[in-house]
């Protein structure tokens, strides 16, 4: 999965670039700072996304790792966090906006966890209540089995109330994270989840449906919440069947998920030439796409609020205490999809409840 | 140093005329009215091979005598003439990348060099991969390449096309030919037929045979090709609104679950035409059906 890594000047001194590079079993290479990577490897390479996919930057980063989901304009936002300590991920999937969005192409990986955890401790004991996940900007599990940070990072945020971490992920890697059960925080495992023929055309390099089935329950039993992102929903001959075949295999493992977002795939203009050039087998062009007023390109309206109205009542119907919220979508969305008032509805209260909101409701 | 040489006495080597097209009239004009003023760039001796200023010595006879700067390194008269060019008569992404061809094939720099000293004088970026497809135009069917060329196509686009076999760059070249398309419209054109020669397992010439060429430009035919469903919708949706002549709007993304309507009162009588419309539009059940069917809108 990585062949190379690279250590920048100012990581060097870190336990933690020996610990990775003793699993990964390779030896490092210094360079002075990313942009030397920019200009002596990845400029040479013929193929910077996919062969930066393989390349691990060992770097400190000196900004602030915790911010605000950004959403996309003018949809509704699910109000949570994200932790930046990771940029780029190692599986290969065509529809990932990093391809591009991202303007180093190696893996990035901040090895100073510990600023991270003192920024993370003030955030965690200002909120009562916080939902945050590493799945912004990477795969929160991928290097799992070379960092060892999900473990890291779930020991560390599970032991203040409130707080809701969810780790994010196309990968089985669950078996080396701690046992969470009887903890004062909310550990949640979050899988994307495609059909099969979604997996193997579209996703390089990552977890078949079944491994990802199987880790899910693996990860139940250690006292996870699990969290199921349909995300993207991609239209292909037959997708409909698919997708809700899906859900029955989905809720044959779990009665009751932590939440389940949907979304359809969407892409912006940029993303185009990506898919086009390096996925030229991918089914994910091949739908009728019209351009929204975020700027992003989106199926037909009418045929995602048909599509989306048989999954979710699909989903109710099998677990109705689950939280099913879009991502990306709009206020209309949700009143077609799910009824008017639907953001009201109490099962979506761990999802959308936002810090002040009680006081508000008690004056 | 600039020395002074008779046209016939120079050597001219066609893969080094790096500007495709005809000469720019104002600098025939002015070769026609001055002679050649700015010395042409050539490197070798007693004979030397010309760099820069093919299109200026084609204006003239071959006892016409022109300034050179000849340089003894032709790495640097190469460089020189690149960066000049630049400066007075940028080259297109096309002409870049014969360039970038030329001096590969021609064995006159390494990939190093040319990543390192020549790219970015042409305002490319410095990576292999911008390299790799400046050579990839090579692929290119000749007459594609010289539909490409006079389009002044971006590296980008003719790169993709590059990938088609030969019979299909073929087929593209004839459309692009003969519907006379701008080089915006040859991307959409090309865009469009890509997936429905995937949907209909097809080639490019069986997709264009089908279009009732007859019924309406090329491109709005395959929009109709490609996007089946927006199309219906489209025209259910305008023959919907046609009757409210511009006051009844849906969103052009389909984004929406109601249409909009809005009016310009100009006098009273206004009013009364607009509150008939209003009643008639509430009375309209095709637009009922339209919101029920497309988006479920009871």
């Amino acid at each position: 999965m990585i062949d190379r890594i690279f250590v920048t000047e100012a990581a060097e001194s870190y336990s933690y670039v020996e610990e990775i590079c003793d699993r990964a079993g390779l030896r490092p290479e210094i360079i002075q700072d990313d942009a030397a990577y920019r200009n002596d490897v990845e400029r040479f390479l013929p193929d910077p996304v996919g062969q930066g996919k393989r390349h691990l930057l060992l770097d400190v980063f000196k900004g602030e790792f915790f911010r605000k989901c950004p959403g996309t304009k003018g949809k509704v936002c699910c109000n949570y966090y994200v932790i930046d300590q990771t940029t780029n991920c190692p599986f290969d999937c065509s529809y990932c906006f990093l391809q591009s969005y991202l303007n180093l192409r190696a893996i990035r990986f901040a090895v100073n966890i510990e600023d991270l955890f003192r920024e993370l401790e003030i955030v965690f004991r200002k909120h009562r209540f916080i939902r945050l996940g590493t799945g912004e900007l990477a795969d929160s599990l991928a290097l799992e089995p070379l960092t060892g940070f999900g473990r890291k990072l779930m020991e560390f945020a599970i032991e203040f109330p409130g707080v809701v971490l969810e780790l994010k992920t196309k990968s089985a890697s669950v078996d080396k994270l701690p046992d969470v059960r009887n903890k004062p925080g909310r550990g949640v495992i979050g899988w994307t989840m495609e059909p099969a023929r979604v997996v193997s055309r579209e996703e390089r390099g990552t977890a078949t449906l079944e491994e990802r089935l199987a880790a899910s329950s693996r990860a139940a039993g250690k006292g996870y919440g699990i969290a199921f992102h349909l995300d993207p929903v991609v239209f292909f001959p037959g997708f409909e069947d698919a997708y809700l075949d899906l859900v029955d295999q989905l809720f044959s493992r779990h009665e009751k998920l932590d939440w389940m977002s949907l979304a359809g795939f969407r892409y912006e203009p940029a993303l185009k030439g990506f898919v086009e050039d390096r996925f030229p087998e991918s089914e994910l062009l091949d739908g009728e796409f019209l351009r929204c007023s975020d700027g992003k390109f989106r199926y037909l309206f009418p045929e995602r609020i048909r599509f989306f109205r048989r999954l979710v009542k699909k989903v109710k119907k099998m677990s109705p205490k689950t939280p099913v919220y879009f991502c990306m979508e709009d206020a209309r969305t949700w009143d077609l999809v799910m009824g008017r008032n639907a953001l009201k509805d109490p099962v979506l209260t761990p999802i959308f409840s936002r810090e002040g909101d009680n006081e508000k409701q008690g004056m | 140093m600039v020395e002074h040489f008779q046209k016939k006495q120079l050597i001219q080597d066609s893969r080094l005329m790096f500007h495709q097209g005809d000469v720019p009239a104002p600098l025939a004009r002015s070769v026609r009215r001055e002679g050649v003023l700015m010395p042409l760039i050539a490197t070798g001796g007693t004979n030397p091979v010309v760099l820069d200023g093919y299109r200026r010595l084609s204006l003239l006879a071959d006892e016409d005598v022109v300034p050179i700067h000849v340089m003894k390194d032709r790495k640097a008269a190469l460089r020189a003439t690149v960066e000049l060019n630049m400066l007075v008569s940028p080259y297109s992404e096309m002409e870049k990348a014969g360039i970038v061809v030329f001096v590969r094939e021609a064995c006159w720099m390494e990939d190093r060099e040319i990543l390192d000293t020549l790219l970015s004088r042409l305002g490319l970026k410095g990576q292999q991969v911008v390299l790799n497809n400046c050579m990839a135009v090579r692929l290119l069917d000749s007459k594609l390449f010289e539909v490409l060329s006079v389009r002044k196509a971006p590296l980008k686009f003719a790169v993709k096309l590059s990938r088609e076999p030969l019979d299909e760059q073929l087929t593209l070249a004839e459309l692009f030919t003969t519907c006379k398309l701008s080089m915006s419209q040859m991307v959409q054109a090309y865009d469009l037929l890509i997936p429905v020669r995937k949907r209909e397992n097809a080639v490019f010439s069986k997709v264009i045979e089908g279009l009732d060429r007859e019924g309406g430009d090329v491109l709005a035919l395959l929009r109709q090709k490609r996007f089946p469903q927006a199309t219906g919708i489209r025209k259910e949706l305008n023959s919907l609104l046609r009757r409210y002549r511009g006051r009844l709007k849906f969103p052009e993304d389909l984004e929406g679950d109601a249409f909009g309507f809005s009016c310009l009162l100009k006098c009273p009588e206004d009013a009364r035409e607009y509150v008939a419309m209003l009643r008639e539009i509430s009375e309209d059940d095709a637009l009922f059906h339209f919101l029920a069917e497309h988006v479920g809108n009871d």
